[in-house]
Formats: C-alpha cells, sequence, structure tokens
C-alpha cells in the first residue's frame, strides 16, 4: 500500500465563499470514513498575479489559513492537513488556467480525488461560467461536489460588487439621459438594481477594491492623456506614411508575451497597442499578443516596452515600470518579418528567420 | 464669438484631415492588416477632433459630458472591431504581406536569418 497520504488524498480548491467551512468539513469527513481510516486533505488555493507588491496577498493568506482551521477543528487523529498557494508567481488570462493548476496538483501528489465547495469561484467570476468540471473530467480526475446547503444570503464581495455595478450604472443612466423628475429617477435606479442583481458575478474579474481601484483611477488620469498624446503622435507619423509617395512601410508580425495579470490590463495592453503609434493586436491567448506592427519604428517601442510600462504602471503602480522590455526578456519573437528587417535586426533580433504566414 | 467658430472650424478641420487620410490609407496600404491600421488610428483621431468640435458647439456641460462618453466608446470599440477583423483574417491564414514581396517574384524568401 505504501504511504497513507498516497490512497487517500483529497484536494478541496479554496475560495471565499460562504459554504467554505461546510465543505471542508464534508472533505475531512470523507477521509476519516474512506479506507486506511486516515489520509490528508490538501487545502490549495490559487492567487496568481501577486508579481508586483504583495497586495491581496495578506487576504489569500488569511482565506487559507482560515480553512486550514476549520479543518483542524474537524479532523481527527488520523488525518493531516496540507495547505498550499499555487500560481502566485504566474500572470494569468484565463480561469481555466486555475484548473489547470489543481490538475497539476493532483497528479504531481498523486491524489485521490477533488472535492469541490459547490460556490466555489475564482474569485469575482461566477462558478456557472467556468466549468472546473468539465477540466478535471478531461483529465480523469475523480471529484465530487460537496453536498452542503448553499445560502441564499449574498457574500460580502457579491454585495461589494453588487454596490459597484448598481452605482455605474445609475450614474451612466443619469449622465446620458439626464433625468430631473422622480418617476424616472426611480425606474432608474429600479434598473440599476436589477442590473446589479444580474451581473454581479458576470462583470467583474475580480471584487474591485476601494484602495487600489481610487489609486488605478488617480493614475489613469495619468494615462489617459499620455495614452491621447501618443495616438496624436501616431496619427501624424500615420499620415506621414499613408501619404508619401513610395509608401514607406516594413510589417512585421510579432509574437509578444506581455507581463501584465488578469483579463482588464491584457485589454488595456492590447487596446493601447492598437491605438498607438503603428502596432496592432491581431490576436491574444491568454496575456500572449500576436502584434502586427507597420514600421520598424513601432516595431522598436514595442519591444522596449512602451505601451506594456504604461499599462503596468497603470495597474500596479510605480513599481510596475521596473521591468525590462519584452525583447530584453526574451518574450518576444518574430512570426513573419522582410529579409530587410531581419538583416536590420541583426543577430539580436532572435533566432527565429523570417518565413511565411504560420507556422 | 468668430474665435470660437474658428475653433469649431479648425478642430473639424482637422477630424476631416486625419479620416480622409483614413480612407487614402484603406486605399493605398497592401494587405487586410495594414489597411485595419488605417481603419482604427487615422479615424480614431478624425472622429476625436470632430467630436472636440461638437462638444465646444453646445458648449453646455450636458453635452460635453455625453460627447466625451461618445469618445471613450470610440476609443474602446475601435481597437476592438480592428483586432476582431484582423485576428478573423490571421485564422483564415491571410498571408502577411511584408517587403519582400514587393521584389516582384525575383527572390521570394531568401531565408537568411
Amino acid at each position: 500500500m505504501g504511504n497513507v497520504s498516497d490512497t487517500n488524498g483529497v484536494l478541496v480548491p479554496v475560495s471565499p465563499s460562504p459554504t467554505l467551512e461546510e465543505t471542508v468539513e464534508y472533505a475531512v469527513d470523507a477521509v476519516e470514513r474512506g479506507d486506511g481510516g486516515g489520509g490528508a486533505v490538501h487545502l490549495v488555493l490559487t492567487a496568481p498575479g501577486h508579481h508586483v507588491g504583495d497586495e491581496g496577498l495578506d487576504r489569500d493568506e488569511t482565506l487559507l489559513s482560515t480553512a486550514e482551521r476549520y479543518a483542524t477543528e474537524a479532523a481527527g487523529s488520523g488525518v493531516s492537513i496540507r495547505t498550499s498557494m499555487l500560481g502566485t508567481d504566474e500572470y494569468f488570462a484565463d480561469p481555466v488556467n486555475h484548473f489547470e493548476l489543481l490538475v497539476d496538483y493532483v497528479a504531481e501528489h498523486d491524489l485521490d480525488r477533488v472535492i469541490i465547495d459547490p460556490d466555489y469561484s475564482v474569485d469575482a467570476t461566477a462558478h456557472v461560467l467556468q466549468n472546473m468540471e468539465t477540466v478535471l473530467a478531461e483529465s480523469n480526475i475523480r471529484y465530487e461536489v460537496a453536498p452542503v446547503s448553499r445560502s441564499w444570503r449574498p457574500t460580502g464581495p457579491e454585495l461589494i460588487r453588487g454596490g459597484v455595478i448598481a452605482a455605474m450604472a445609475f450614474g451612466f443612466y443619469v449622465a446620458l439621459g439626464g433625468p430631473t423628475y422622480p418617476f424616472a429617477l426611480w425606474t432608474g435606479a429600479v434598473t440599476a438594481l436589477i442590473t446589479a442583481v444580474l451581473l454581479r458575478n458576470v462583470a467583474f474579474e475580480r471584487t474591485p477594491h476601494v484602495g487600489s481601484a481610487l489609486a488605478t483611477l488617480g493614475r489613469g488620469v495619468v494615462f489617459v492623456p499620455y495614452l491621447l498624446w501618443e495616438i496624436a503622435k501616431a496619427n501624424v507619423q500615420f499620415a506621414y506614411v499613408v501619404l508619401h509617395p513610395s509608401l514607406p512601410i516594413d510589417p512585421c508580425l510579432d509574437r509578444v508575451d506581455a507581463a501584465v495579470g488578469d483579463g482588464l490590463s491584457v485589454t488595456a495592453f492590447a487596446n493601447s497597442v492598437t491605438l498607438t503609434p503603428g502596432t496592432l493586436t491581431v490576436d491574444t491567448v491568454g496575456s500572449e499578443l500576436l502584434v502586427h506592427s507597420l514600421a520598424p519604428s513601432a516595431r522598436k517601442d514595442l519591444a522596449e516596452g512602451l505601451h506594456e510600462r504604461a499599462v503596468r504602471i497603470l495597474f500596479y503602480g510605480r513599481e510596475g515600470a521596473d521591468l525590462p522590455g519584452p525583447l530584453a526578456r526574451g518574450d518576444m519573437e518574430p512570426v513573419v518579418q522582410s529579409a530587410d528587417a531581419v538583416a536590420g535586426a541583426g543577430a539580436s533580433a532572435g533566432d527565429e528567420s523570417g518565413g511565411e504566414a504560420d507556422d | 464669438m468668430t474665435l470660437l467658430t474658428a475653433t469649431i472650424v479648425l478642430f473639424v478641420a482637422l477630424g476631416v484631415f486625419f479620416t480622409l487620410v483614413a480612407a487614402v490609407g484603406v486605399l493605398r496600404l497592401p494587405d487586410v492588416y495594414t489597411r485595419s491600421h488605417a481603419a482604427t488610428k487615422a479615424d480614431t483621431l478624425g472622429a476625436g477632433f470632430t467630436i472636440v468640435a461638437v462638444g465646444i458647439y453646445f458648449g453646455t456641460t450636458g453635452e460635453i459630458l455625453r460627447t466625451a462618453l461618445l469618445l471613450v466608446f470610440i476609443y474602446i470599440t475601435n481597437p476592438t472591431a480592428a483586432h476582431s477583423i484582423t485576428r478573423a483574417a490571421y485564422s483564415q491564414d491571410v498571408e502577411v504581406w511584408t517587403t519582400d514581396k514587393n521584389d516582384s517574384a525575383a527572390e521570394r524568401g531568401g531565408d537568411s536569418p
């Protein structure tokens, strides 16, 4: 038989849900009831995106230790409790990445099965949206959903998200329509409330945090004029290129792995790349962008991380700027480029030779 | 009053100029990717200047707020649209035009790294 924990190990993905305690208790119970009479409960939290600063790390650590406390309170002598935080040094743009981490963990520790909290969610996204069960089933991992009663009451994070959505929806309505009489205001408020209830688990990728949201908003005040200025410059350059009789362009296609975290920052990065000097985001897979550039100068800006730095400062603050550009990091490789560009870039551009459209 | 009118005319003229550049770009540039550059960039600034002119013309806080919102949405949707068009092209394996292809078939794919 070998080690006890190998034969009867259970993984419980941890997330801030109202049914966490019951799920952990159920898992501990299940391990105790199992043959061999003991085993290990692995409480695992996936928490990517703590690259810059320790913002949010405290909350995650508290959550994990809370889960551990539930488990030790419920556990008898035969059950060992282990906790683990995964993915802290990675950037995720897709909820599925969280599940893949869990799958890797299960394989690594040779665990028996996964017990899922019915209210498990990757922070702010509704559990119905990304189907963890599908990923687990595809990887041939046994799982069960803990039979715990789900409560009707909204959780704290849900209230925050709902409140923010309601405020934004109502503010937008007032700004656009400018209603003045009570009936319009009341119906507007009711509509905003319905929107908030429906979208509370859809609209945000992670629960907004007042401090960091205000900081991002403050930095946005700097970022937006900067972006507008870059757009204006891009246009003047573009007008020159387009109206020039010989049309001096040298298009290239590059794959860039952007050092930005979640969906919002990747979107901001991709869109600012598209809006600024001669670069255009063609495709994204996670944080990996396929960028088409019109001329070598635009490509150089991209390689040096001009846009990336701006977006990182926007979302992560000052420390976000202390990172070399994608080319220096080795996160940029050409996909399609002309012979001229290859000669011009020399040995520094990378090991890929210029070729036809796709790999 | 005349200064105001002159400012409005200036912004509309700039808007028209950059929209024209976008149109010329779409016509002159060689493939779907480069044409998308034209459609997003010049167009975005063209629309931007025009909207600024509209905001100045109406002049009241409400209208300025609304035109500013209009601009915000153009700046979000425009790159997104360009992205989805080029993405569709790329997934259909539309070739990326490079300067090599201009040298009329004589030496294509000279694969020196």
